[in-house]
């Protein structure tokens, strides 16, 4: 499984922090600018270690009232897939339904159908993209999409939806694409999937996750991997288990992230004075993410499920055979 | 415990091998080189089958690493232990030697079965060892897509139609 950070800073910054972490799958939205940026300076690379995948940012845009202009992506769906020497899969533009209330039967029918032309739109113009299924659309259109391609999104919906229900939701998506779900034949990509125990669940050939962005900032937390899932530890317990010697060893601490933190301390002012740096809290979350994606792969490996060209590590394989652009 | 050497012929593995991954050819090449420069620099631990035979405990890329190495024996330190003992001595020094990610700590943790005593010997909660547990159990029939979120599993209502 393909684990994509979703989320960006400075194009610089944000890959030099990825290369640390050794983080090599993204996720840029189309919504704003900085991702678009990230996304441009990430092919410039010419780097073939890196896989993106580019959001519409169909529902960024729809909590903000702006919708995203087909062509204006198109174009840069375009630009992006001239550049690149890397993976790039793109998502269609999907519509979402409604408003943040909620929306009729009748109103999914229609986000649907618009989606769908924009997802033709994309094809007609050589961008094979990626369409979405969201919680609460009609199921005749799951059919429809994994009838048409071999790479589908699915969406549980963000706001007022409980686990239970999103895991119903899921459960009924897989159970209706069968085999296809875990054979091979149908790439599913679970978006704004960043539960591991959806991840353990269910057989997603990709998931994008924004807990590393998350994890930064003046309220962020420490993230670590546990073996199983990344559970974090708020920042205000953090200077006793970072600093303090510990008789024995402490499975949360992770000796690379403290390596990290010294880059950090140096770095920042010279002085050494131990404050915690919020872009390392990023950093060090990134780094969890990428053994979490880890752990995923080695399990659904376990279960019999494996995804050409993913490795052990849930990177892209650099074999000059994998260097294509999909989508 | 005795130290004794042992041909490696006459050394089995486990077969419980914790392995997260394939065996690291990188790890077991590493090991090798060292071996070479510098010999044994400790004994690994195994328990006896009889007839000569013992069953590696822990040591295991050791053992792979000598073999590449072209070593004919190795220092063992050898534990009277029964099947069961020697495995949860294994689960104690691996979890406790580094974070791993546990594909195969649950399977071996079903294969135990008893939570309270796996508690015992690995100082971690009950709780999450019966998780594991579960989750060994459902490795078996993952593919009928029944889950629920843990605490509302018993109102699954079939909700689906077109």
């Amino acid at each position: 499984m393909i684990l994509y950070l979703a989320g960006s800073l400075a194009p610089v910054q944000f890959l030099a922090m990825a290369d640390r972490a050794g983080a090599k799958n993204f996720l840029f939205t189309f919504a704003d600018k900085q991702p678009q940026q990230c996304a441009i300076y990430c092919v410039e690379q010419r780097r073939t270690d890196l896989r993106l995948f580019i959001d519409s940012g169909a529902f960024t845009a729809w909590k903000q009232g702006t919708p995203i202009d087909l062509n204006d992506y198109i174009d840069f769906a375009k630009e992006i897939k001239k550049k690149a020497i890397c993976p790039v899969t793109f998502a269609a533009l999907d519509v979402i339904a409604g408003s943040t209330n909620g929306a009729t039967q009748e109103q999914h029918d229609d986000a649907c159908s618009q989606g769908w032309k924009n997802y033709l739109a994309m094809k007609e113009q050589g961008i094979q993209s990626v369409p979405t299924f969201h919680q609460d659309d009609p199921w005749k259109w799951l059919d429809i999409l994994a009838d048409d391609t071999d790479h589908i999104a699915v969406a549980p919906r963000k706001r007022g939806k409980s686990d239970t229900e999103k895991m119903r939701w899921l459960n009924e998506c897989h159970r209706r694409l069968g085999k296809r779900s875990y054979d091979g034949s149908l790439r599913i990509h679970g978006l704004g999937i960043s539960s591991p125990v959806f991840m353990e669940t269910y057989p997603f050939y990709s998931v994008d996750s924004t807990a590393w962005l998350w994890s930064g900032g003046k309220t962020g937390s420490y993230r670590y991997f546990d073996g199983r899932s990344a559970p974090s530890v708020p920042r205000s317990e953090l200077d006793d288990r970072i600093w303090k010697p510990r008789p024995v060893y402490d499975s949360t601490i992770d000796p690379s992230g403290l390596q990290a933190l010294n880059h950090y301390l140096e770095s920042a002012d010279g002085s050494k004075d131990r404050k915690i740096d919020p872009y390392w809290l990023s950093e060090q979350s990134m780094r969890q993410d990428v053994r979490l994606g880890e752990y995923i792969t080695a399990h659904w490996k376990h279960r019999g499920v494996t995804w050409d060209g993913i490795n052990d590590c849930g990177a892209q394989q650099s074999q000059a055979s994998r260097v294509e652009v999909v989508g | 415990m005795e130290l004794t050497t042992v041909e490696l012929s006459n050394l089995k593995q486990a077969g419980w091998r914790l392995s997260d991954k394939e065996p690291d050819a990188r790890e077991i090449e590493n090991v090798a080189a060292s071996l070479k420069k510098y010999g044994q620099l400790r004994p690994i631990l195994v328990r006896p089958l009889g007839d000569g035979l013992y069953e590696i405990i822990d040591g295991h890329v050791v053992v792979d690493a000598a073999h590449k190495a072209g070593f004919k024996e190795l220092s063992c330190v050898v534990h009277n232990l029964d099947a069961k003992d020697a495995l949860l001595v294994y689960i104690h020094l691996k979890l406790n030697r580094t974070v791993k990610n546990h594909v195969e700590i649950r399977k071996v943790f079903q294969q135990v079965g008893d939570a309270e005593l796996l508690a015992n010997v690995t100082s971690w909660p009950k709780e999450r060892i019966r998780d594991y547990i579960e989750l060994a159990d459902r490795d078996l029939n993952w593919r009928e897509f029944k889950y629920v979120a843990w605490d509302d599993a018993a109102n699954e209502q079939p909700i689906f139609g077109e």
